[in-house]
């Protein structure tokens, strides 16, 4: 079943093309957007939250068109959306912040919003700071409060820009915790550029790049591309286009392996290294 | 510390209002001190009471502390929801007040040094409530636009609400300018209605744009057209009967087009929606 | 909410948890002095639904001045005293008949009251016993649950000067029953 379909989404911002005709289709479960910063993830998103309209294209959300007022208003009370940069009134406690939200989502009657908030304040273990305020909260807390207003209502649709960004490994797991928990039975679409945050959660990726999709299937078939394409050597081979030396000393190779090279198995980091043809180069350890 | 303890049947006695008095006295006593006595007696209170009271406390604990302005609007009868969104508008913050007061004290000081600038006055009038409106709006001061942009909350309900919220707080701070002046009486109302149709035309334009553009673009339009004339002394020309009546129907008819067009057009609340 | 396994800490860290926005350590206080502070208010006044205003009241109020606890003496004690302050201006407001109170005989220690102080629970038990309902009730009021003598007028519904010259009688009673 499909419940996000994209297609041939483009959008400019002044010169800036940010999405270059974009096809995407996600159903129930958790997709992943993978992509280097500027490649067109955020935007896409936004498409995906109704906040922002293609400039050429089609979305169609839920079965149906956001292009549309009433139809719009229909998608937004069936979705939650953590944006990448969640702001916050500081002075809010965490209490009055979702509360907030919720009546934003036009939850009108007082005593059930409330217990909605209270109800989402327990899904993402908040209980303990439902009253302070959230300038008090450290950066993994803020990040809570944000997928907690996300999920007021229980949306069919939940779309999360960067949930994971800025925490700690064990916040992390948390957070891969309750996503994959969410995930059940609704359509999540989370971008991130942790490929190991992709892999523990995401039954489907897209590997965004340019304001293209470049790939976009399972996990497995993303990592299959690269197989017999990484080999272990003793030093960085010139037939790489990218090497690493590894703890035990020994150089992870990625690229066309020479003839007798000792190949191992690929991990979606090295795949995706190759998809991006070398692009990433800068960023990857060496 | 306490190694006795009431006994059970004391408890129980205590507990179901049937110890006498003395018994009573001493099992207070005790419990002030003992955490193992107190936590005895919860077996014998109705622990439906207790969970129904729990319910209220919550609720009134977890319940957003309202400002007195914003306990004001619901006490007129606005619904609190509807009240707690008018209270997050970045405008009817004290900086801001102030800033709107304080420019507008400043052109009231100016007429009273020279006639010539009470025509200024009657210009820069108007801008006070845009601006507040145009702030109301900004992104940079509305950290939750970009989750309030993906929310089914009405764009024109809150767009409305919020400037009704703006005009009702601003426009007694112009009034309040407009009464310092000198001369005759009607200048201190002449801005009143061209306020009013700009802000209507501002308000339609969000069809077309976002509020702070809008706003922009009406108040540009204002002060092109209105300064020169003043400068010229032709006051009549701007803020004369003929001048008034056109602005009356400025607003009327924006008002007109938003209500005809209210369930079918897309305010842009943010850069696009 | 109310069922949950125990929390380890002491109710002082909790109140300081309080102050810190923690409703987990909230619930936690409830649970553990709600339900004396209900039978305890429900002996100084018959209407259930009075006292259970007034239990509510309370635990807002604690809730919001936790960081106003002076860390001396037992929290239970700190709690009793809102409640019991929170139930006189109940009464005042609702007004009711004398009638409608309890009176309600009993004793604890008091620091101001050294004649009390001085004997054990036991045979004040008996003396405060032989007082008459009016008398105990004031000693009760004023002594056990450490109201001044203008709140205990409020609670028993009778003049503040009365609670003086009835404190005094009381007191000399209780001496001569004691020596």
């Amino acid at each position: 079943m499909t419940t996000v379909r994209v297609h041939g989404a483009t959008k400019s911002f002044g010169r800036t093309r940010a999405l270059d005709g974009v096809d995407l289709e996600a159903g129930p479960g958790v997709t992943g957007l993978l992509g280097p910063n500027g490649a067109g993830k955020t935007t896409l998103l936004r498409m995906i939250a109704t906040v922002l309209a293609p400039d050429q294209g089609t979305v169609t959300l839920l079965g149906r068109d956001p292009s549309r007022p009433d139809d719009r208003t229909w998608i937004r009370e069936r979705l939650g959306y953590l944006p990448q940069d969640a702001g916050f009134h500081r002075g809010f406690t965490v209490f009055e912040f979702i509360d907030y939200v919720a009546i934003l989502k036009e939850m009108t009657d007082r005593r059930a919003r409330h217990d909605e908030v209270r109800r989402v304040i327990a899904v993402t273990g908040l209980q303990a700071v439902t009253g302070k305020r959230i300038r008090a909260l450290s950066g993994g807390m803020r990040r809570r409060v944000g997928l907690a207003q996300a999920l007021l209502g229980d949306p069919d649709l939940l779309v999360l820009d960067e949930p994971t960004v800025g925490l700690d490994p064990e916040q992390r797991l948390r957070f891969r915790e309750m996503i994959s928990h969410a995930g059940e039975g609704r359509t999540v679409i989370m971008s991130s550029h942790q490929t190991e945050d992709i892999t523990a959660l995401c039954a489907r990726i897209a590997v965004i790049h340019q304001g293209r999709a470049r790939f976009t299937g399972t996990p497995a078939e993303l990592m299959a591309q690269a197989a017999g394409r990484v080999w272990t050597d003793t030093e960085r081979s010139p037939a790489a286009i990218t090497a690493w030396r590894t703890g035990d000393g020994a150089y992870r190779n990625v690229g066309d392996p020479p003839a007798g090279a000792e190949l191992i198995p690929p991990t979606l980091e090295d795949a995706y290294l190759l998809l991006m043809g070398g692009s990433e180069l800068e960023v990857t350890p060496s | 510390m306490t190694v006795w303890h009431l006994d059970p049947e004391t408890i129980r006695r205590y507990a179901q209002g049937a110890a006498p008095p003395d018994v009573a006295a001493s099992a207070e006593a005790h419990l002030m001190k003992c955490a193992a006595c107190r936590g005895a007696i919860s077996s014998h209170v109705d622990a439906r009471r207790v969970e129904s009271i729990w319910q209220e406390v919550a609720d009134r604990v977890d319940a957003p502390r309202r400002s007195r302005p914003e306990r004001m609007l619901i006490r007129l009868g606005v619904g609190e929801a509807t009240a707690r969104l008018v209270a997050v508008t970045p405008t009817l913050r004290g900086p801001w007040l102030l800033a709107v007061a304080g420019v507008l004290a400043l052109a009231a000081w100016a007429a009273q040094v020279d006639e010539r600038f009470l025509l200024m006055f009657l210009v820069v009038a108007p801008l006070g409530p845009l601006a507040g409106v145009a702030v109301a709006f900004a992104g940079g001061l509305d950290p939750t636009r970009e989750i309030g942009l993906a929310a089914p909350y009405s764009g024109l309900r809150l767009l409305l609400i919020r400037t009704a919220a703006v005009l009702a707080v601003t426009a007694p701070i112009v009034a309040a300018a407009g009464l310092a002046l000198p001369g005759s009486t009607w200048t201190a109302a002449a801005w009143l209605l061209p306020t009013a149709g700009l802000t209507c035309a501002a308000l339609a334009l969000t069809a077309r744009m976002t509020p702070v553009v809008a706003v922009g673009a009406v108040a540009t339009a204002w002060v092109l057209v209105t300064a020169p004339a003043a400068v010229a002394g032709h006051l009549d020309l701007a803020f004369g009967m003929g001048a008034q009546i056109f602005w009356l129907a400025v607003a009327m008819g924006g008002g007109l087009w938003l209500a005809v067009t209210r369930n079918t057009v897309t305010i842009k609340l943010g850069r696009s929606a | 909410m109310l069922t949950r396994p125990p929390d380890p800490r002491e109710d002082s860290q909790l109140l300081a948890a309080i102050t810190d926005g923690d409703r987990e350590a909230f619930a936690e206080l409830y649970r553990r002095h709600m339900p004396w502070l209900l039978v305890r208010l429900g002996r100084r006044c018959s209407s259930p639904e009075l006292v259970d205003e007034v239990v509510q009241d309370t635990f807002v109020a604690v809730w919001r001045s936790a960081g106003r606890w002076d860390r001396r003496g037992e929290v239970a004690a700190w709690i009793w005293g809102i409640g019991i302050r929170r139930l006189v201006d109940a009464l005042r407001r609702s007004r009711p008949p004398a009638d409608e109170l309890i009176a309600f005989p009993g004793v604890e220690r008091s620091a101001e009251e050294h004649v009390l102080l001085a004997v054990q629970y036991g045979d004040l038990g008996a003396a405060l016993a032989s007082l008459s309902p009016e008398l105990r009730a004031v000693v009760q009021a004023t002594v056990l649950d450490g109201l001044t003598t203008r709140e205990a007028a409020r609670l028993l519904g009778i003049p503040p000067g009365t609670v003086k010259t009835r404190m005094m009688r009381a007191r000399a009673a209780l001496r001569e029953r004691l020596a």
